[in-house]
């Protein structure tokens, strides 16, 4: 079965082993994902799930002393990189792929202007001159609706508020003219009228300009604003993936019904939260089975011993034995 | 009212301020100083057995005003009474024994934790400086303050590092509470958790609010957790109280235009709703505290603003019940 447009990014399996401070740690365990042009992605997990570092492989940006094992395969547009390893490969793709953080107050450089980072970033894409780097800079700071653009450009980091430095961020990004923009947090750090801002800003810029968007976020809430599809991530592995409206409206997974049974509401339809029992399971161990079955209130024998796959066909699907067609 | 008043009705305030302000003296970019007024003319009250949330963006005052009301904070105008009796003209002695009435838990529990003590010694550290009880009696208390929150042995003998971010919360909790106190000032306790541990414990808190007749002020910006705590919401802007209503009515009722843009700006997990939601947002950013706008503070976001929000500030003015608003057009 193939899909309409090809897809501008493509994930096969892709699997991270980190060290940390607790060992080593298997934090993504055989991620897939397609992204289509001018799509947007929401990937929804809690702390631990992998989402944030199934991303920065994509992008390579691991930090290489942490990384113990990468593997798998990315594609974006017609060009496919089989090892993530490779240290030339994040600048080939930083041509395609842009990404902006949680914290954008410390991605910016502290003793540097706003200007010569920005000029700093479209000297490098863009091969401009200063000049006219900068009036081009001017342009992408009243692209993200910056005030006053002039006052921005002389500004350091610290003289901006949060919210101005993840619009600095954003624009700096953009700037790059990706074809895939990669959101991790964006707008975690930010207070919620700010936050519904920014949100509002990358969707409309990200709807003008045609490129695609991943976007990463805890809060389901961030995801209903702005994603066309969802993947819901779990001990590393994606266990539901939909659209929005399917997979808000009728979760299939257990674990995406009970992560929206725990998110409060503070509008009318607000019921009580429910609280998940147990905790994430023990990342160092290769789990055998669905890892997300000592916390699943409807555990069949079979999750103890096979890893139930997240169905490769388009639409709603979840990786769970209970799922029709799922049987072994 | 029509229902029968509560005991608490006629109880008297466990803590009043009245007139509060906090000012700070922080450089300016230019040289010189500036005066920053984090608080500005609060007056509340906490009831027995209320849980009142104080609520609003960064910078609206509101972990300022928790540290005044433990007293880890000097109000520059205004007082705070215990019990109505002034903070502050309480010799030392019984200073001491108003501020273990008086519990703090806050945001980073690792960072609140000495992380060379065990965790037992950290909970137990708080009598050990009151001098309450023996040694027997001490140990006794700590365990049996632990089971209260959840956690046994195995946790109290562990170090901060081994436990996670959930039953650190705990911990501080736990810390909090072993002094049995009257009034426990929770800033953001939450906030560094992932959903399900939020959950989990702001269930705790109600619970032990219930067993051991605590009072909360519990600070936060999620709207959606103060939902599962609180009983009366105090909204804050640039250091002053805009709205203050019970928490039931609030989420319906809320009349300030301040309240009602922060209730309409928290992400709601409905892909239709939420869009709608998202096309209604407050423009701008909160103003500098150091130059706040003249009159009322919010004049420069709001949607209602007219001449005179320029020139007279609004004083919170009683509604319906005791629902309180700054504001001159709601």
């Amino acid at each position: 079965m193939s899909r309409a447009p090809a897809p501008i990014l493509s994930v096969r399996d892709l699997h991270v082993r980190l060290w940390t401070k607790f060992g080593v740690v298997r934090a993504v365990n055989g991620v897939s994902l397609d992204l289509a042009p001018g799509e947007v992605l929401g990937i929804v997990g809690e702390s631990g799930s992998g989402k944030s570092i199934a991303m920065l492989a994509v992008m390579g940006l691991l930090d290489a002393a942490l990384v113990d094992a990468v593997a798998g395969s990315v594609t974006v547009g017609d060009r496919s990189w089989n090892d993530l390893t490779e240290i030339e490969a994040w600048s080939s793709r930083s041509e395609d792929l842009a990404m902006i953080f949680q914290d954008a107050q410390t991605a910016l450089n502290p003793v540097l202007t706003i200007e010569a980072q920005i000029v700093e970033t479209l000297k490098a894409r863009h091969g401009l001159g200063r000049k006219e780097a900068r009036a081009r800079a001017i342009k992408l700071l009243e692209a993200v609706r910056i005030p006053d653009p002039q006052r921005c450009l002389s500004s350091y980091p610290h003289q901006l508020s949060g919210g101005m430095c993840q619009r600095v961020m954003i624009a700096m990004a953009v700037g790059c003219e990706p074809k895939v923009l990669i959101a991790d947090e964006p707008t975690t750090a930010l207070d919620v009228t700010v936050q519904a801002q920014i949100l509002n800003l990358i969707s409309e810029i990200q709807r003008e300009s045609g490129m695609s968007l991943v976007i990463i976020s805890h809060d389901l809430g961030v995801i209903a604003s702005i994603a066309d599809r969802v993947h819901v991530m779990y001990a590393g592995r994606i266990v539901e993936k939909g659209t929005v409206q399917d997979v808000f409206a009728a979760p299939r997974h257990p674990y995406t019904q009970a992560l929206l049974a725990c998110t409060t509401r503070v509008d009318d339809e607000a019921a009580a939260p429910r609280a998940i029992p147990g905790a994430l399971p023990d990342m160092r161990e290769a789990i055998s089975g669905c890892p997300f079955r000592d916390r699943c209130p409807i555990v069949l024998p079979i999750c103890a011993t096979e890893d139930p796959e997240l169905d490769a066909v388009e639409g709603h699907a979840a990786a769970c034995w209970r799922m029709p067609g799922a049987d072994p | 009212m029509s229902i029968p008043a509560s005991p608490s009705d006629f109880a008297l305030p466990l803590l009043q301020l009245d007139d509060v302000c906090v000012d700070f003296q922080v450089p300016k970019a230019q040289g010189g100083k500036a005066t920053l007024r984090a608080v500005r003319n609060v007056s509340l009250q906490v009831m027995p057995g209320e849980s009142i949330a104080l609520v609003g963006e960064s910078g609206c005052g509101k972990s300022t005003l928790g540290r005044v009301m433990v007293g880890l904070i000097e109000p520059s105008r205004g007082s705070v009474l215990y019990r109505g009796r002034a903070m502050n003209a309480l010799n030392r002695r019984d200073q001491q024994s108003a501020r273990r009435m008086l519990q703090m838990v806050f945001q980073n529990p690792y960072g609140a934790l000495d992380p060379r003590f065990r965790i037992h010694r950290s909970v137990r550290e708080p009598l050990d400086i009151a001098g309450l009880g023996s040694r027997a009696e001490r140990r006794e208390k700590v365990a049996r303050v632990l089971g209260l929150v959840g956690l046994g042995p195995r946790h109290a003998a562990a170090y901060p590092k081994q436990l996670s971010g959930g039953q650190l919360q705990r911990v501080g909790i736990a810390r909090a509470i072993v002094t049995s106190p009257e009034v426990l000032v929770c800033d953001e306790v939450t906030s560094a958790l992932d959903v399900s541990a939020k959950i989990q414990i702001t269930e705790l808190l109600v619970e032990l609010g219930r067993e051991l007749n605590v009072s909360y002020v519990f600070i936060s910006h999620d709207l959606g957790i103060v939902r599962q705590v609180a009983t009366r919401i105090a909204v804050m802007y640039l250091g002053r109280i805009v709205e203050l209503m019970d928490a039931a009515s609030f989420y319906r009722g809320a009349l300030h235009p301040y309240s009602r843009a922060l209730l309409n700006s928290v992400p709601i997990p409905d892909p239709q709703l939420q869009r709608d939601r998202l096309s209604k947002i407050l423009v701008g950013e909160v103003p500098s505290p150091t130059d706040p706008p003249s009159g009322c503070a919010f004049r420069s976001r709001c949607p209602l603003a007219q001449n005179i929000c320029r020139e007279v500030d609004p004083a919170l003015t009683p509604r319906k019940g005791s629902h309180l608003v700054a504001c001159h057009f709601c």
